[in-house]
């Protein structure tokens, strides 16, 4: 069972008693943390855990408990802002900003049709934005451009559970961890990411030695030091690892037959797309040894019950949805989901990206309809009172291929909402390049990198200062009370998007406004209304029963309803095609199947075995670019800063991007510790500071991508390509070449010199200079030779933090 | 109409032929899976030039799944191919010119669907054609209603 006892973290400044403690959820990770928001003096001044969510019982991460800080930020936007004929951006009223951008939508469904419209938004908002831009998008402004921000995060949640399932939704949950004997953590490295999961995790562990913990991560990471077993993998090898995997337990006979015969389909065809990965090849493309394949395959074998998350190693990595399709098959072999303590969990990363999923804001129609089946977009001009012939159809387009449409310049209108592209983005130069040819709105509570293309800025709303719900990485909803007015001229997303709908004069087909409600609470009731008999059925939740119950799980399809803690419990599947989600796609290049492809595969109600084909990375090491390149994540930052660069004691704890270089690299390399270097690639360079040691394998380089400052050299969004995988469409950030120079000067040592005086000359130590050099003695330099200098020395320190261990 | 329909179908067919052989020299994943979504492409073309040719006008239905699968197909093969271009132009490989050479063949594909499209719309009107042809390959017009 989850925690044996609560522990209320808490972070507040204040003088004094706080006035009142208001109900909210953590916004940061995709865990979902029930959480009060301190107020005092109608200023939000702290946080605490809630000791009743059971979901974190009072714990929160270091993210977490420094959030509300951005809140009082003093360089908090509260006026709109329009670009003037001089390129600066310029105060202006709410008016002014909103009849203008009013006007371009207008303009560019006049000139472009609908499809010259994209709304861009996030996975930090909430249920009701989404659903609100899927309702304005899909049924107002007609667009079948809606993409966010969960493009780069989780999209492959979503399409890899389309393709074996039929529809979204993570069959098992945190509850399933808590129970399972085994627990494989793939490219989730969830002890920085999602640390009070993790704690959770180790808590456990340290209490009863269960479950059995595997990571499969080519990266040492903090969660691999963890495990019981490290599959320390080569870059873009997921596909093959898991195929050898799935290879050996059919020919040891490790599989379930009578489930596989009863509840899937496709066994025969998924088998034989297994058929070449020997344990000699897996391990030979894998480098993983072959002692510690089979000790993982003799796990997976044996253990009773098995959890396998997934998240940004898996999904932003070559053949991401295949490889997430290979975890879920891993699962159906075995028949272990739907049973306590099994199912896959494809994580989120966001706080709210499933609930972008699950309202429609992108990818599919709200609440799971399939855009490609009539019977559902009938459907949804029902519940709309539209016309049927308004809702776009048809597989939806990603923000890379909406890149494309830009600089074809198909696109003439790009509402941004919630994030910030031009530092998130892979290939952000291109990206930039693109969106100066477009009018381009910006929704945000700061100035970020993306202003430097917005023509119109709208200064919203924080968490704190506005209500809604949103859901977690496992189906749990949870409701965000308001605790504060947000500062004067700032007004809320939801607000921004019903003023855009009136002044657009958006109707149904009776003339009603097609927004007919006013606030927050009212629209997650016609959510409610929407979701009725889909597999998120909502109907049984109300705001008050998820403070009451500290959130649930959906489906919850009645009033006595408490959530279900996990899917497919009677084996039975979204599979059916009035049913379906989508009619899947084709495996190996993303093709919407038809309907009928997908009637004549006959799942009907069963899981789909889909083949698992090998393809080689798009791009790989090479004699100009000979290292790989993998991006990720800090435990102490979120995303591109924004809201925890303003948190003094997570700006502290890391400050500065960086490059980790494997210890045999930077010896042969002549690379010293803290040294700037330049790592460059096809696509733009960078200059960084070096951090030497074992975390990454020869090869390879690691660079968090949360930096992004166009004043400095540190973005490795400069450095990444633009691949994306074929079904989820979601960008290949995890591999790209690239390759390390030094930024040094030559010089000559001259008479009357001593090493020490060159090295304080240039602010150097006279251990730096002898590593440079790679000479171990300062006498093994002669006057006249030259020496290299490095130009720059930045020691990059940062912060461990195990919270299992000790709370800092 | 339907001879229009059948004119740039062959149009289609005979680019879809001639990038199938070009990238049968060169080794590459994005080049594998342009060639997938290209042969589905042609198969179903083979099909439907072939009914329209030795039937005349048919109903749409008695082709609905094939240019579903046409247009799909086309669909996902365009940004593999803009992905291997700008591969091509990163790393400098020989390809380059592969790519260039492929390029108007590729959009001519493109611009016979748009066409295409546009013709099944007239010829069945929006709402047969809507779970058919993608939104992006029928005209930007503003639908009321």
């Amino acid at each position: 069972m989850a925690w044996k006892s609560e522990r209320v973290d808490q972070n507040i400044y204040s003088q004094g008693e706080v006035d009142r403690w208001v109900y909210s959820t953590c916004n940061i990770c995709s865990v979902g943390c029930g959480c009060h928001i301190a107020v005092k003096d109608e200023k939000i001044v702290g946080i605490k855990g809630n000791k009743d969510h059971p979901i974190n019982r009072g714990r929160l991460g270091p993210k977490g408990e420094n959030q509300w800080y951005a809140n009082n930020a003093p360089d908090r936007l509260t006026t709109p802002l329009i670009r003037d004929a001089n390129g600066t951006l310029q105060p202006a009223s709410w008016d002014e900003a909103m009849e203008l951008i009013v006007s371009k939508a207008k303009q560019s469904l006049r000139e472009k049709g609908h499809n010259s419209i994209c709304i861009y938004s996030t996975g930090q908002g909430f249920l009701e934005d989404y659903y609100t831009i899927a309702k304005i998008g899909r049924a107002g402004l007609q667009t079948h451009l809606l993409d966010a921000n969960t493009r780069l995060c989780t999209a492959t949640t979503e399409f890899c559970l389309l393709q074996s399932f039929g529809a979204d939704g993570a069959p098992a949950s945190f509850e399933d961890v808590d129970e399972t004997e085994t627990l494989i953590l793939f490219g989730h490295n969830v002890a920085e990411t999602g640390t009070v999961l993790f704690e959770r995790i180790m808590e456990r562990k340290k209490r009863t030695g269960k479950p059995y913990i595997m990571v499969v991560d080519p990266r040492k990471t903090l969660t691999a030091k963890e495990a019981d077993l490290h599959l320390q993998l080569y870059p873009a090898t997921n596909v093959p690892l898991l195929n050898g995997m799935i290879r050996e337990l059919i020919y040891n006979g490790a599989i379930d037959k009578s489930f596989i015969e009863a509840h899937t389909i496709g066994f025969e065809k998924m088998k034989d797309s297994v058929e070449e990965w020997t344990l000699e090849k897996t391990v030979q493309t894998t480098g993983i040894p072959l002692e510690t394949l089979v000790t993982a395959i003799n796990q997976i074998a044996k253990t009773p019950s098995l959890v396998t998350t997934t998240l940004q190693g898996v999904y932003q990595s070559a053949e991401a949805t295949t490889a997430c399709v290979a975890v879920n098959n891993l699962h159906l072999l075995r028949g272990l989901i739907g049973k306590p303590g099994s199912g896959p969990l494809h994580m989120a990363g966001q706080p709210s990206s499933s609930a972008n999923r699950t309202a429609g804001g992108v990818g599919t129609y709200p609440a799971h309809r399939n855009p490609t089946n009539e019977a559902h977009i009938r459907e949804m001009a029902e519940l709309w009172n539209v016309e049927m012939n308004r809702l776009p159809a048809g597989p939806e387009k990603g923000i890379e291929d909406i890149i494309s449409m830009i600089e074809r310049e198909e696109v003439d209108f790009f509402w941004n909402i919630g994030t910030n592209p031009m530092v998130s983005l892979p290939n952000r130069r291109r990206a930039k390049r693109a969106l100066e040819k477009t009018f381009v709105v910006v929704q945000d509570p700061f100035l970020t990198e993306t202003s430097s293309v917005a023509d119109v800025i709208l200064p919203v709303a924080l968490w704190g200062e506005k209500e809604g719900t949103m859901e977690n990485g496992d189906r749990t909803i949870n409701v965000l009370r308001k605790a504060v007015e947000p500062p004067a001229g700032v007004k809320s997303d939801f607000e921004v998007l019903l003023d855009f709908a009136r002044r657009m004069e958006l109707m149904d087909k009776d003339g009603q406004p097609l927004i007919g409600y006013q606030t927050p609470e009212e629209c997650f009731d016609e959510f409610k209304r929407i979701s009725k008999g889909r597999p998120c059925d909502m109907t049984g939740i109300t705001y008050e029963r998820l403070e009451q119950l500290n959130g649930m799980r959906w489906p919850v399809p009645d009033d006595k309803s408490t959530g279900t803690p996990r899917l497919y419990s009677d084996f039975r599947f979204h599979t059916k095609v009035d049913d379906a989600q989508s009619f899947t796609k084709d495996q190996l290049t993303g093709r919407a199947l038809s309907k009928k492809e997908f009637e004549d595969m006959g799942a009907d109600g069963r899981a789909i075995f889909h083949p698992t084909v090998y393809l080689r990375p798009y791009e790989e090491p090479n004699q100009r670019y000979p290292m790989w390149l993998t991006t990720g994540r800090l435990v102490w930052h979120w995303h591109t800063r924004t809201k925890t660069a303003r948190a003094p004691m997570l700006h502290m704890a890391a400050q500065h991007a960086y490059v980790e270089i494997n210890t045999e690299d930077a010896q042969q390399l002549g690379i010293v510790e803290g040294e700037v270097v330049r790592l460059s690639s096809p696509r733009g360079e960078i200059e960084v500071p070096a951090r030497i040691g074992e975390m990454v394998k020869k090869g390879l380089i690691f660079v968090p991508f949360h930096f992004g400052n166009w004043n400095k050299k540190e973005a490795a969004n400069e450095l990444t390509n633009d691949f994306v995988d074929p079904l989820s469409k979601q960008p290949t950030f995890k591999q790209s070449v690239c390759k390390i120079e030094k930024i040094r000067d030559r010089y000559a040592i001259s008479q009357n010199e001593s090493l020490e005086s060159i090295a304080e000359q240039y602010g150097l130590t006279v251990q730096d200079l002898l590593a440079a050099n790679q000479k171990a003695d300062p006498y093994e330099l002669q006057i006249g030779e030259m020496i290299e200098i490095p130009l720059s020395i930045i020691n990059v320190p940062l912060q461990p933090y195990m919270p299992y261990r000790e709370k800092m | 109409m339907t001879k229009k329909i059948v004119i740039l179908l062959m149009d289609i067919q005979d680019d879809t032929e001639a990038a199938l052989s070009m990238t049968a020299a060169v080794d590459h994943p994005l080049l594998t899976l342009l060639e997938a979504s290209l042969h589905k492409q042609l198969a179903a073309l083979n099909i439907i030039t072939g009914k329209l040719s030795t039937n005349g006008p048919t109903s749409l239905d008695d082709l609905k799944d094939e240019y579903t699968i046409m247009f799909h197909a086309n669909e996902v093969s365009n940004p593999f191919f803009e992905s291997w271009k700008r591969a091509t132009e990163w790393l400098e490989w020989q390809s380059r010119g592969l790519a260039e050479q492929m390029e108007p063949l590729i959009r001519n594909m493109k611009k016979n669907l748009e066409a295409a499209g546009a013709e099944l719309e007239n010829m069945y009107g929006h709402e047969a054609v809507k779970f058919v042809v993608p939104s992006f390959y029928l005209p930007a017009t503003t639908r009321e209603g």
